[in-house]
């Protein structure tokens, strides 16, 4: 309360510059996934790049969905799947075979989809720019009557009400997704390879 | 604008910047998708897009002032837990069954 007015320009300066270096960081490491050959470190920048983006979802002031993502994401998948290209590749060769041979097609593909998109997002925001006057750059900031609401509280009455349906669902589907991946990847009998499998 | 309440402070952020951030993140998943052969690192370049589509979300909520995005933010998060689970299943088979994880390997439906 206290602090209502201090508004300074140079809380400003170190909010945009901690939201300018958690949205580059998040961009290179996401880069970064796509063309390291080593997938080891791919696997690496992508815990950078989800907990980049646990980054970003504090300042879309979804505290609790950032911390899910560290925990859940960050913790859980990526640790999945750095166990996945670990058993996977056979020591000492860590790359796959060919690791970006189709690095063309691979950023032909970016383009294409990276194109339409942008060409939309740049639209909306000429469009808006007609009519909200408060709108004049992308990474201004301005003074603004935030009504954050309790975000945790929100979310939870949410969750055990209107999408308590979609909720147990989601869950129903994790617990089955969880135990038939088990099943499939349980070590059998015989490993003799597709070879002694068809014959 | 995405406002944000830091200590009394109000600081506040474009849409636009998260929605670029969301763009690109996505075109690199689908550029991961295309370029790698190994199956795991094609299952990254999927938690890359859902990972854009999961922000995507939580911004247009945050700028309507609803919660729903965060739910759908959830959703996203649970969901790519259970895909990377049974996807990791089948890269693990493949791997025991080929002894490689190099999508274009398998090739036993091929006349």
């Amino acid at each position: 309360m206290l602090l209502a007015e201090a508004n300074t320009p140079v809380t400003d300066w170190i909010y945009t510059l901690v939201f300018m270096a958690v949205f580059v960081t998040t961009l290179m490491a996401g880069l970064w996934v796509v063309i390291a050959r080593d997938v080891i470190r791919a696997g690496v920048s992508l815990f950078i790049c989800l907990s980049g983006v646990a980054g970003i979802y504090f300042f879309l002031n979804a505290q609790f969905l950032a911390v899910v993502q560290i925990m859940v994401y960050v913790g859980g998948t990526t640790v999945l799947i750095l166990f996945g290209v670990m058993l996977t590749n056979r020591a000492p060769v860590l790359t796959s075979r060919r690791a970006t041979d189709r690095t063309l097609a691979g950023w032909l593909a970016t383009v294409i989809v990276a194109a339409p998109l942008f060409v939309i997002l740049v639209g909306r925001d000429l469009m808006e720019k007609k009519d909200v006057k408060t709108a004049n750059g992308w990474f201004t900031m301005k003074e603004a009557a935030a009504q954050a609401p309790i975000n945790t509280v929100a979310l939870g009455d949410a969750l055990l009400t209107s999408y308590i349906l979609p909720f147990e669902i989601a869950s129903l589907v994790l617990l089955v997704a969880l135990v038939g991946s088990a099943y499939l990847a349980r070590r059998r009998e015989d490993e003799s390879g597709i070879e002694g499998r068809l014959s | 604008m995405i406002a944000m309440q830091v200590g009394g402070l109000n600081l506040e952020v474009s849409t636009n910047a998260f929605l670029l951030l969301s763009v690109l993140l996505f075109s690199l998943g689908v550029g991961a998708i295309v370029a790698r052969r190994n199956a795991v690192a094609i299952l990254m370049g999927v938690e890359l897009m859902l990972n854009a589509s999961a922000i995507n979300f939580v911004s247009f909520g945050a700028r309507g002032g609803s919660i729903d995005g965060q739910i759908f933010g959830v959703f996203i998060i649970i969901l790519a837990a259970a895909e990377a689970a049974v996807g990791l299943a089948i890269v693990l088979n493949l791997f025991a069954l080929f002894k490689t994880i190099d999508v274009d390997q398998p090739n036993l439906l091929k006349g």
